[in-house]
């Protein structure tokens, strides 16, 4: 099982917030609730994760209920991985 | 109760009731705090009804909530779901009545059945079109209906959305869809009162359910409910003094005061909204804003991401993402930008599928469909760029570029809302005739306001950050240190529904209470509603505005006027119709009968009788008597008055208006039906908005194709070029540089030919009750020039509450009582005047002396 939450971490602070201090995006940051993804950005981490984990993802599971934090991100990720 | 810092659990709206969870933990530090909750709520309530905010129906929902909220918050967290849909049955049950409540649910156990029927979900779909379509016909009226006219916004405004997301969740198993939570969700208590009503997610109205402390979450809501009131508070300021009609826009300053208003009348909405979804975090709701700093959207995307939140989650949920995921196959930016032009195409399908529902007619318009569709051209061109540009650091300072992305985002809004709440295109675009006109003190006050805009716009306003820590549960001192500013506030606002309040401000701030304490129409609305523009009821939905309160409370049918109705016969020229004799019909609801002359009067001979004064009265649809019964016009009134004190000798008042009447049919009707009846006086009648109605009047002449045998109104039509292929708005245009000259030709005419038939002109300056007397004061200088003798009524109403002397809130033509009081008032001038024959036979000479 990779480690998902290094990769998305540092996948969000390249391309949604340049210049930002790591240590400030915790595993409990809001990202879709607290305006950091809006929907643009969260269509491209879908991508990525799609991408990167070899994983596939319905449209309603793209909500602020599965993708507002890292670990919510990388319970996503690993139960998707976990069925393959 | 929950600790205020610990985190509640979920109510799980299915579990069952367990001693742990039940655990109550009341403390008086507790009930403070609920009491100065309740407190504001009870505020709140008073608010609305001092303002009359909306309708009834929120005044009674904010009482409902005020007196649930404390035996709400004090019960056990895994009674409250169950709890909140009782109290929103019973809001529903008040507000419709049982019988009409009754058919609310009736309807919705049927669609939430064939939501959860245990069948496939094409099936399913099919089911429920079926049922919608079925819904569709019985309110149109294909299929007669039994039930209440005023009960289709309700369903509409619970059903039309919510029906779709809770669908959702039960295909998806987001969240459980048990029978209260149902309950509540479609039910929800402030629903019964507002027919625009946020998209609430059902997942999220589950989910959020006291998913945090509990006083953080009502802290939120009564935060979210006084910035509600403040924003409704905005919006009347702007809608009374901000706004302008159209056809009153002359120079740059107004084309911008026009422009941007219209965008300022949206706080209207995002304050309904507050008002709503606050009210719902007092029961434990704890849903995300619906809006948020959207004047300061840097973007059209970012506008989107702001503005009316739970559309865009419903329209991202239900179509952008579905649609997205389908077309991901051609590429990451062609289904990005397909899938946002299905969200706006769709938007605006949905808006009228919304009107639908709400006012039985669907909503297409051509400026309708250039606004979704500019609107989605500038967003799919923000979001290709956004997407191809690089990401830089966030930056905290003010910024020149994000101001001017800002003030760019405001005015292109503005002008696209400008054209949105525009009659036609060709209305919007002729407004930009005036931006060549201003003047150096115009120019310094737009300079002024640009520099404001920019020191404002510069800021990263509520933007997310990284750095900013989760709102803390407040602790009790700041509670209730925050709950007395909010009393001071809401106090405040709901004194100015006093009238005796506001006549204590001074003299300069008593129009601006007014506007904030009374819930009336502006100048604009009025007109248009007096023109009969609101028929249409989407033109009000189009408005968004106070208007479409009074356009919903209006009987129906009620614009239409005798001429549409069929009641009246065509007469070739200016005239263009009049009554036919012995009418006798139910109009606006009051009897409409007319005598053997065609007249709304009683009868009367043709040969005036020995020792009779004769008082022919000429005017438009507030002489005639609108809304009122017969011998309720006040020229019935006061020759009733007078016949009771017995003058001699009798005075008889034929009443010869007819509405719409401009000074010049008011002509034409003398000469071709009253002069036959050798009145000794002759009233004619003229309103502030003269120049309206004469407008209109030409318009209707050019339409029929009317023969125009008066020579100064065929020049002038002439001059002015008008066709017949102008609208309104056109004709008060190209009048507009002869409005003057035409009052000054009519009122001569008038004089020279009332006294060619030996009578004597006097004219009545009129308003309507709330109507300002606007241009008498001018009108009045022209009419004592051409020779007439002047009688003011326009003073007739002072002293009491105009609000209460119109027909209705929807016209404000003058009811009976406020016809007394004209009457009143005409006896009052035509006695200073020493026109109205006293005791004794009146010697004057029948030829005034300005007549010539």
């Amino acid at each position: 099982m990779p480690d998902v939450i290094p990769q998305v971490k540092q996948y969000i602070l390249d391309h949604h917030l340049p210049g930002e201090n790591p240590a400030n995006l915790t595993l409990t940051t809001p990202l879709v609730s607290g305006g950091i993804l809006d929907s643009l950005a969260t269509l491209d981490l879908v991508a990525f994760l799609e991408g990167r984990f070899g994983i596939e993802l319905e449209a309603h599971e793209v909500d602020r209920d599965r993708l507002d934090t890292l670990e919510k991100i990388a319970e996503l990720v690993q139960g998707k991985l976990a069925r393959v | 109760m929950t600790s205020p810092t610990a985190p509640a659990a979920p109510t799980g709206t299915t579990a069952a009731l367990s001693p742990e969870v039940a655990e109550s933990r009341v403390s008086a530090a507790s009930l403070a705090r609920v009491g100065i909750l309740a407190l504001q709520l009870a505020l709140t309530a008073l608010v609305v009804r001092e303002l009359r905010i909306e309708s009834f129906a929120l005044y009674t929902v904010m009482v409902v909530a005020a007196v649930a909220f404390p035996v709400h918050a004090l019960l056990a967290p895994v009674l409250r779901m169950r709890a909140f849909a009782v109290i929103s049955v019973a809001g529903l049950v008040l507000v419709l009545q049982p019988k009409a409540a009754l058919a609310v649910f009736g309807i919705g156990a049927v669609l939430v059945g064939l939501v959860q029927l245990p069948v496939r979900w094409g099936v399913k779909l099919a089911l429920l079109s079926v049922a919608g379509v079925g819904l569709a016909l019985l309110r149109t009226g294909t299929i007669p209906s039994p039930l209440p006219h005023a009960l289709w916004p309700v369903l509409g405004a619970i059903f039309m959305f919510r029906l779709a997301l809770y669908a959702h969740a039960w295909r998806h198993k987001e969240a459980p869809t048990g029978f209260w939570p149902t309950l509540g969700y479609f039910a929800m208590l402030p629903n019964v009162a507002f027919p625009l009503f946020p998209v609430v997610d059902y997942k999220a109205f589950i989910r959020n359910h006291y998913d945090a402390p509990d006083f953080l979450i009502y802290e939120r809501g009564m935060r979210w409910i006084a910035r509600g009131v403040v924003h409704l508070a905005l919006y009347r300021l702007v809608y009374h003094h901000v706004t302008m009609d159209p056809l009153d826009v002359r120079s740059l300053g107004q084309l911008v005061q026009f422009t941007l208003s219209t965008f300022l009348l949206y706080l209207r909405v995002s304050g309904q909204f507050h008002l709503i979804v606050g009210v719902l975090h007092l029961f434990g709701f704890n849903l995300p804003e619906t809006h948020h700093l959207y004047y300061l959207a840097s973007s059209f995307t970012d506008l989107w991401r702001r503005i009316n939140l739970y559309w865009t989650n419903f329209m991202m949920k239900l179509v952008y993402y579905p649609a997205f995921f389908r077309l991901r196959k051609h590429g990451q930016e062609t289904a990005l930008l397909l899938s946002t032009a299905i969200v706006f195409l769709m938007t605006w399908l949905l808006h009228a599928y919304q009107t639908f529902w709400l006012l039985g007619a669907p909503h297409f318009t051509v400026p309708d469909a250039l606004f979704w569709g500019i609107l989605g051209v500038l967003v799919l061109v923000t979001t290709v760029y956004e997407k191809r540009r690089a990401r830089r650091p966030a930056q905290r300072r003010w910024e020149l570029g994000r101001a001017l992305q800002v003030i760019g985002v405001f005015t292109g809004m503005s002008l696209l809302w400008s054209l949105w709440s525009s009659e036609s295109v060709t209305e919007w675009a002729s407004l930009f005739h005036a931006a060549g006109q201003t003047s150096t003190s115009e120019v310094l006050a737009l300079g002024a306001l640009l520099a404001l805009a920019l020191v404002v716009a510069g800021y990263p306003w509520g933007a997310a950050t990284l750095a900013a820590a989760p709102e803390p549960a407040p602790a009790l001192g700041a509670q209730l240190r925050a709950g007395g500013l909010r009393l001071a506030l809401l106090g405040s606002v709901a004194a100015l529904g006093q009238p005796a309040v506001r006549s204590a401000l001074p003299l300069a701030l008593r129009p601006y209470a007014e506007s904030v304490g009374e819930p009336g129409l502006n100048a604009r609305d009025e007109a248009m509603l007096q023109r009969g523009y609101y028929e249409q009821l989407n033109a009000a939905d189009r408005t968004g505005g106070q208007v479409w309160n009074a356009v919903a409370e209006r009987p129906r049918g009620w614009g239409a006027g005798l001429m549409e109705l069929g009641w009246t016969r065509p007469v070739p020229g200016v005239l263009l119709a009049e009554l036919p004799p012995d009418l006798h019909q139910t109009y606006k609801g009051q009897p409409f009968t007319t005598n053997a002359w065609g007249m709304r009067d009683q009868a009367y001979t043709l040969e005036k009788p020995v020792d009779t004064y004769r008082v022919a009265v000429l005017g438009p649809s507030l002489v005639m008597g609108y809304g009122i019964g017969d011998g309720e016009p006040f020229e019935a009134q006061l020759e009733a008055m007078l016949a009771a004190e017995g003058t001699h000798p009798r005075v008889e008042l034929l009443n010869f208006a007819f509405e719409g009447h401009s000074l010049t049919q008011q002509l034409a009707t003398f000469r071709q039906r009253a002069a036959q009846f050798r009145p000794d006086l002759v009233l004619v009648t003229l309103t502030p908005i003269e120049h309206r109605v004469a407008a209109e009047h030409v318009r209707r002449l050019m339409a029929a194709g009317a023969s125009v045998e008066v020579p100064y109104l065929a020049r002038v039509i002439e001059q002015a070029g008008i066709t017949s292929a102008d609208r309104h708005a056109d004709v008060v245009r190209r009048l507009r540089p002869y409005d003057e000259d035409l009052m000054h030709h009519a009122l001569r005419a008038l004089v020279e030919q009332i006294a060619e038939a030996g009578a004597r002109p006097a004219l009545m300056l009129v308003r309507m009750p709330t109507q300002p007397a606007g241009p008498l004061a001018r009108s009045a200088e022209l009419a004592a020039e051409a020779g007439f003798t002047v009688l003011d009524l326009s003073h007739a109403y002072d002293g009491h509450e105009e609000n209460q002397l119109r027909v209705g809130p929807w016209d404000r033509h003058p009811n009976a009582e406020a016809n007394r009081l004209l009457a009143v008032a005409l006896q009052h001038e035509l006695q200073r005047t020493r026109l109205l024959p006293t005791s004794t036979p009146d010697p004057v000479s029948p030829v005034p002396s300005g007549a010539r």
